[in-house]
């Protein structure tokens, strides 16, 4: 099944909205959100509806109707180019860009999986250390990596493709392959100009890279430092033309999108959600008794950030202690937004600007915050994927652990709730995104 | 001017952001005496004001385009005032916060960027992630000597 709209002509008309504008919506919906809780009862609900005015506040600042205008990606000068996103497209199902040329970035992100693996840990050419996180509605995310050591999608795509355990190719390979491929070159050229001559020449070694390892890493560091940065910008704007593709990967309207849309035309609502899921949804509008919403919040299920649910790993194999190892990384990352091949101005580096560095000791054992669109079709869940189910997910948060700090406190659900809350997440999911035809 | 301001040539224009050194330095008090509460403003807007801990100062903090929002960055806009009541400039101004609540500080590093005149300066890097009950901190050092103010605010979606 396709999905609901021309994503491409909606990027087109969205990505002129400059950071005022979306400013200005998100605190008009975030008023509206306020104004609808005090409200006198809409009139156009009749008794008996679905949601009370406070719950339908709440729960459409987390539908799509309260979902902002793609961002600006200032690092990014081909964010919003369709003819970028095209080329991005192919590299992203490309498995030449694997050292073994049998992977791409879609071996684990799969269009039919809501673009995840469904695996508990990814698996590259080894078997990685966290599950695989969907990449629909990366436009809108800052931080990337359950620690958030890269600042935006184009950093975090170039990541992959040369990491050892993952596709195991590298960044010379890469450069080589849009070098000597018609149609990537044709494509590149019209995009970010001439190839430089190092990469046309064909004098390059044929694999290498700093995450490489080896005769290859050797190869790397034996060109100039000026044929290296060539290579590097080179590596740097494929990855902008895979994020530009990422990016119109747009979350799709769910049943319960659907619901608040019904809500909102005082249309017959029960159809869309069993009574559970509508229960459920209650449960999650409910701030005091779950505090879903403090961390998944806006039109996302979001909030984009950093948080200790007793998730982390301080011992053992598994070890892991989240935020507080990608706090640094990014910022030592030579691709960050302020570093020379992003396309931002310094001071349009607002999340690198104003990162924390933690004066709370607080990053240990901290993780990015998931969407929960598409929860039920994207499982295991946890950066570990340590949970099979959603049950046991509500579970957790129900009853968190006590054997370490964390941000959590104990729920007060019962097995009823628990079932409405899982019925209602059942709700967020929504038709997946063709694979394309070609490839 | 005290001496730790009179050796910095920062003191002349431009202003530091102590990070966590000038709220250690305070020293954190178990039972600080002020809590701040809203003004009642004619406007939609959201304005918090408080003595310091020592009561050398009047601070007050607003969002500076009203209603903090959740999940975007924005400006605040800091009024730091004397016992005379007058704007405090030069200062050294410090921003912290978190939730209590959920054992997390701010989800960014905000920083002072700019005296806009009369004691107000701007904060810049300000992003809620989550609505409920927040602490802000703001360290002063200036004239009148160090000081501290805290607030707790309670943001909505």
């Amino acid at each position: 099944m396709r999905p609901r709209g021309e994503i491409v002509h909606s990027l087109r008309s969205n990505w002129a909205f400059d950071l005022t504008l979306r400013l200005a919506i998100g605190a008009l919906l975030l008023a509206s959100v306020v104004l609808a809780g005090c409200a006198p009862k809409d009139e156009s609900v009749q008794d008996g509806s679905v949601f009370s005015p406070a719950e339908r506040g709440i729960l459409t600042s987390v539908s799509l109707q309260a979902l902002l205008p793609v961002p600006a990606s200032p690092s990014n000068r081909v964010a919003n180019n369709a003819e970028a996103a095209a080329l991005g497209k192919a590299l992203f199902f490309d498995p030449r860009l694997s050292g073994a040329g049998d992977q791409s970035c879609a071996t684990c992100h799969q269009p039919d999986k809501q673009f995840t693996d469904g695996r508990v840990t990814g698996k590259g050419v080894n078997v990685l250390g966290r599950n695989t996180p969907t990449v629909i509605g990366g436009a809108w995310q800052t931080w990337f990596y359950w620690d958030g050591r890269r600042d935006s999608l184009w950093a975090q795509a170039i990541i992959p493709i040369e990491a050892p355990d993952e596709m195991a190719g590298s960044r010379l390979a890469t450069v080589r392959l849009i070098a000597s491929d018609q149609s990537y070159r044709t494509q590149y050229e019209a995009l970010f100009g001439p190839l430089p001559e190092s990469v046309t020449s064909n004098t390059l070694p044929p694999h290498g890279g700093p995450l490489t390892q080896g005769d290859a890493q050797a190869a790397w560091y034996g060109l100039s430092d000026t044929v290296r940065t060539q290579v590097n910008l080179v590596y740097a704007n494929a990855g902008k033309a895979i994020a530009a593709y990422e990016r119109t990967l747009v979350p799709q309207p769910s049943a319960f999108d659907q619901l608040m849309d019904a809500v909102a035309k005082g249309d017959d609502a029960g159809k869309y959600l069993s009574e559970a899921a509508q229960a459920g949804a209650r449960l999650f509008a409910d701030i005091d008794k779950t505090g879903c919403l403090q961390c998944h919040n806006g039109a996302l299920l979001t909030n984009g950030d950093f948080h200790n649910v007793g998730s982390g790993s301080f011992r053992g194999e598994a070890l892991d202690f989240g935020r507080m190892f990608g706090v640094q990384s990014v910022q030592l990352d030579p691709f960050n937004c302020v570093g020379v091949f992003s396309d931002a101005l310094p001071d349009e580096c607002l999340a690198l600007r104003f990162l924390s560095q933690d004066d709370h000791g607080d990053t240990a054992g901290a993780f990015k915050v998931p969407t929960l669109r598409n929860i039920a079709q994207t499982a295991p869940y946890f950066h570990d994927g340590r949970f099979a189910t959603l049950a046991e997910v509500v579970a957790h948060y129900n009853e968190p652990p006590t054997d370490q700090e964390h941000e959590l406190e104990p729920l007060a659900l019962d097995e009823t709730e628990i079932e409405q809350l899982v019925a209602f997440l059942e709700s967020l999911s929504s038709a997946t995104y063709p694979a394309p035809v070609n490839r | 001017m005290n001496s730790l301001c009179a050796t910095s040539i920062v003191c002349r224009g431009a202003l530091y952001v102590w990070v966590g050194c000038l709220l250690a330095a305070c020293g954190a008090s178990e039972d600080a005496r002020d809590t701040a509460t809203p003004e009642p403003s004619a406007a939609a807007e959201s304005r918090w004001t408080t003595t310091s801990e020592a009561g050398l100062y009047e601070v007050a903090l607003a969002p500076r385009d009203g209603k903090p929002p959740i999940g975007a960055f924005h400006e605040w806009i800091i009024e730091v005032r004397d016992q005379t009541g007058a704007g405090v400039y030069p200062a050294r101004l410090s921003f912290d916060g978190g939730m209590p609540g959920h054992g997390h500080g701010l989800p960014t590093a905000p920083s002072v960027s700019e005296h806009l005149g009369e004691g107000r300066y701007r904060l810049e890097g300000v992003r809620f992630n989550m609505a409920g009950a927040w602490t802000l901190m703001v360290g002063v050092d200036a004239a009148p000597g160090r000081d501290r103010a805290q607030f707790e605010i309670e943001l909505g979606f």
